[in-house]
């Protein structure tokens, strides 16, 4: 049987709040005392299996009924099929999107640290096809795989790049200077851990300093271009109350 | 009992980078009567909100119900996002109210809110049902989950698998800091003991 | 995270622009001609126009323990405090630079500040006439500034911005979003922060407390968060620092490309922190929590920890060789830490 005066410090201690003293204490008393100390592995693992409990499904029905309710509230459109056109700037963040998605999906496949739940297992990631042992086998393949990868992120940047080039002129010319500046910040730091790769083609920290760089650039445009977008999109804002009030 | 409404955002995974614009633009598609975009976004979320409102209710019935007045409600409500959160985020916490409602309409028909009841079996029962070498399985957790009271549920549910903390658990529940604690604690040696019986 | 970087400070610009569009029919180029002229205006601080007319006006909004205040401005400094009672008292000090006096007086009253104000929710906006109204006037510069004293309840939800200008806010509480493109933004003594940016000036949040997660970020100026306690922080810039003092999250997640990145504070069990620098340091200092798992890796720099890290793998730990990487655990491991730079160096020490 456990202790009572440990309660509430064995419970503190998996909450994670129990503060330095009283955990020394605790510790202490952990040392001798059997019971108490199978508590607090059973009580931890309670709350580390509840922490790690995966979603539950809900069944079809449950989107049937929904879709049936959507329906007959007249809440859908009836050409819900055919694309309605889209405000242009709409169109310009769904590229942008969808660039940076296709960019980052090809990188999913080599580079799975850090998007994804991280195995500790291969969070080392000294050996080069750790990420995707089945796909990539040797370092020909590696190479092959980066440079595609590098490729997707290179045309995004380039079309990203057209684009706010040919809406510059919608932006306050000191934080135009501003934005190209650290773009070449982002460009050098490219450059860099490009040539790194060069000189140790299987390094991990060139690789993902290498896509962290471009992400970076590829981001940063897209904030540049979202910005302009945004200012375009004030316009028509203003556009239409002028037209609602006369 | 204070009614506060769920303000904080648990750990709901943020959209990945450049994923914003495509919400965006999947909310403009919903907000335009799209039903495959509704779609999208109901597949992309009900899971996680029908394990909150399951867990958080005991009864996978009533989180039916419930998933779909929460969907339903998301759905009127569209224009109002804005994007400031991630959808997920807004949806989660459009999700808790929902629940905390029936939770606390429930309970108030019930004439109950949480349950005074063997605070002291509980205790004393404490050291007596040990998981040993026993690996816990996640359909006997979650059947253990059902068989708490309501009140103490919400807040181990909150607490331990969604992973707020007692400030947090205790405002979104109206209740103190201090009731949150102890009503995870006692969540835990229940589970303990209902998770060291045999099925 | 980046991706909504400028969405709220591009929000406000239009929220700014609309009213002065709703005047006119306005085309994009000189909407955007009209900003960037008082913008420019404003921070040229004209030499030849030396004749100055201030007015100061204050209007008091009743927006209840906990309304909402959303303050758009284009040129010149804002600054919110707590005030005592259920209402916001806005001071609007206009100051109009001009060749002659009455040139200046007369700017004066080109420049409007709007006010909404309905069910505890409050709008002021600050107005600068359209293009066309310019020309007719044959103006081209508007060497107008409008600072914004402002105290409101403790409660109130705030939402500031300005194109060009500083940002203050103290002892609010309510939910805060703040953003300038050029201006320094500070925040102390803050509940719930959504986010704070800058595009060129610095980014400093002291005293925060939330719940919600909380993203800061500049692209050129320092980014510094000193004792926050929030569920998760993000925090990035390209070429300023970004220093996480005392602070305390579940998860955080830091980057620079140029600049070094500091954390020092507790971490939380099951707590996740990724800081990544490209050529600055990474410098993390741990004050108690909970143990950790940590990924380390530079490609020229140094690893080098303070704490006894039990190593994954078969490396040696009695190996005192500078070092590239460093994969291990520390304490209980429950925390996980991922700390890379390219060419700077990483060190993990004890608080
Ligand atoms: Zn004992």
């Amino acid at each position: 049987m456990a202790c009572t005066r440990y309660l509430t410090q064995i419970q503190e201690m998996v909450d994670g709040t129990l503060g330095a003293i009283r955990r020394a204490e605790l510790e202490m008393h952990l040392d001798q005392c059997e019971d108490c100390h199978a508590l607090l592995d059973d009580l931890r693992r309670i709350h580390d299996a509840a922490g790690s409990l995966d979603d539950l499904q809900p069944p079809d029905r449950v989107w049937l009924q929904i879709a049936g309710r959507l329906r007959q509230d007249g809440r859908l459109a009836e050409t819900a099929a055919s694309s309605a056109p889209r405000r242009s700037h709409l169109a310009l963040l769904a590229l942008a999107a969808a660039l940076v998605l296709a960019v980052g999906a090809s990188l999913m496949l080599l580079w799975p640290r850090g998007e994804t739940p991280r195995a500790p297992a291969e969070a080392g990631a000294g050996a080069p096809n750790s990420g995707n042992p089945a796909a990539v086998n040797s370092v020909e393949d590696v190479e092959n795989e980066l440079r595609q990868a590098e490729q997707h992120y290179e045309s995004a940047i380039t079309r990203l790049q057209q684009i706010a080039n040919s809406s510059q002129s919608s932006m306050d010319p000191q934080v135009a200077a501003t934005l190209q500046r650290n773009a070449q910040v982002i460009d050098q730091a490219i450059a860099e851990s490009r040539a790194a790769l060069r000189s140790e083609p299987t390094s991990a920290p060139a690789r993902g300093a290498l896509f962290e760089a471009l992400r970076q650039k590829v981001t940063m445009l897209q904030d540049t271009i979202a910005l302009m977008n945004e200012m375009r999109k004030g316009n028509s804002a203003g556009a239409a109350q002028v037209l609602n009030k006369s | 009992m204070a009614t506060s409404k769920m303000t904080m955002h648990p750990s709901v995974p943020g959209p990945a980078e450049g994923a914003r614009a495509a919400e965006l633009a999947l909310v403009e598609r919903c907000r335009r009567g799209e039903l495959g975009a509704f779609e999208e976004l109901y597949r992309a979320h009900a899971g996680r909100l029908f394990s909150l409102a399951c867990r958080m209710l005991g009864n996978p019935a009533d989180a039916e119900d419930l998933l779909q007045d929460i969907f339903l409600a998301a759905h009127r409500k569209l224009d109002s996002f804005r994007g400031e959160a991630a959808l997920g985020t807004w949806l989660y916490r459009l999700a808790t109210n929902q629940i905390l409602d029936h939770v606390r309409s429930r309970a108030a028909r019930a004439g109950q809110i949480t349950d005074g009841l063997e605070d002291a079996t509980v205790l004393a029962d404490a050291g007596e049902h040990r998981l040993g070498d026993r690996a816990i399985a996640r359909i006997d957790l979650e059947r253990a989950l059902a068989q708490l009271p309501e009140g103490c549920r919400a807040a181990f549910v909150l607490h331990d698998v969604e992973g707020l903390e007692h400030r947090e658990v205790a405002d979104v529940l109206g209740i103190a800091e201090g009731t949150s604690k102890s009503q995870v604690h006692k969540a835990r040696l229940r589970l303990r003991a209902l998770l060291a019986r045999k099925w | 995270m980046i991706q909504r970087r400028f969405a709220v400070l591009a929000a406000v610009l239009v929220a700014i622009a609309a009213p002065c569009l709703a005047n006119a029919q306005v085309y994009p180029e000189r909407l955007t001609a009209k900003m960037k002229h008082v913008v420019a205006a404003y921070q040229r601080r004209d030499r030849d126009e030396r004749e100055e007319q201030t007015e100061r006006t204050t209007k008091t909004l009743r927006l209840g323990s906990n309304g909402e205040l959303s303050l758009g401005n284009i040129a010149g400094d804002i600054t919110v405090t707590r005030g005592g009672g259920n209402d916001a008292t806005v001071e609007i000090v206009k100051v109009a630079k001009a060749r002659s006096a009455d040139e200046a007086r007369e700017l004066l009253t080109l420049v409007t500040v709007d006010v909404s104000e309905r069910n505890g929710r409050a709008e002021v906006k600050t107005r600068y006439p359209s293009g066309d109204e310019n020309r007719r006037n044959n103006r081209r510069n508007f060497n107008v500034t409008i600072t914004f004293n402002v105290t409101a309840p403790s409660g109130t939800r705030l939402n500031v911005n300005s194109v060009s200008g500083n940002i203050k806010v103290s002892d609010i509480k309510g939910e805060i979003s703040v953003g300038t493109a050029s201006g320094n933004v500070s925040v102390t003594s803050a509940g719930a922060i959504a986010e704070a940016k800058s595009v060129s000036g610095n980014v400093e949040i002291v005293n925060a407390q939330g719940d919600d997660s909380l993203e800061a970020s500049s692209v050129s100026g320092d980014v510094t968060m000193q004792r926050v306690s929030v569920r998760r922080i993000q925090a990035g810039s390209v070429s300023g620092n970004v220093k996480l003092e005392e602070v305390q999250c579940d998860r955080a997640e830091a980057h620079s490309t140029s600049g070094n990145i500091t954390f020092t504070g507790p971490l939380a069990r099951r707590g996740r922190y990724e800081l990544k620098s490209f050529s600055g340091e990474v410098h993390l200092a741990i004050a108690g929590g909970s143990g950790f798992e940590v990924d380390a890796t530079t490609f020229s720099g140094d690893v080098r920890s303070d704490l006894p890290i039990t190593m994954r793998g078969n490396t040696d730990p009695n190996d005192r060789r500078r070092r590239r990487s460093l994969s291990g655990t520390y304490g209980d491991g429950s925390a996980i830490l991922e700390l890379s730079t390219f060419s700077g160096s990483i060190v993990i020490a004890k608080k």
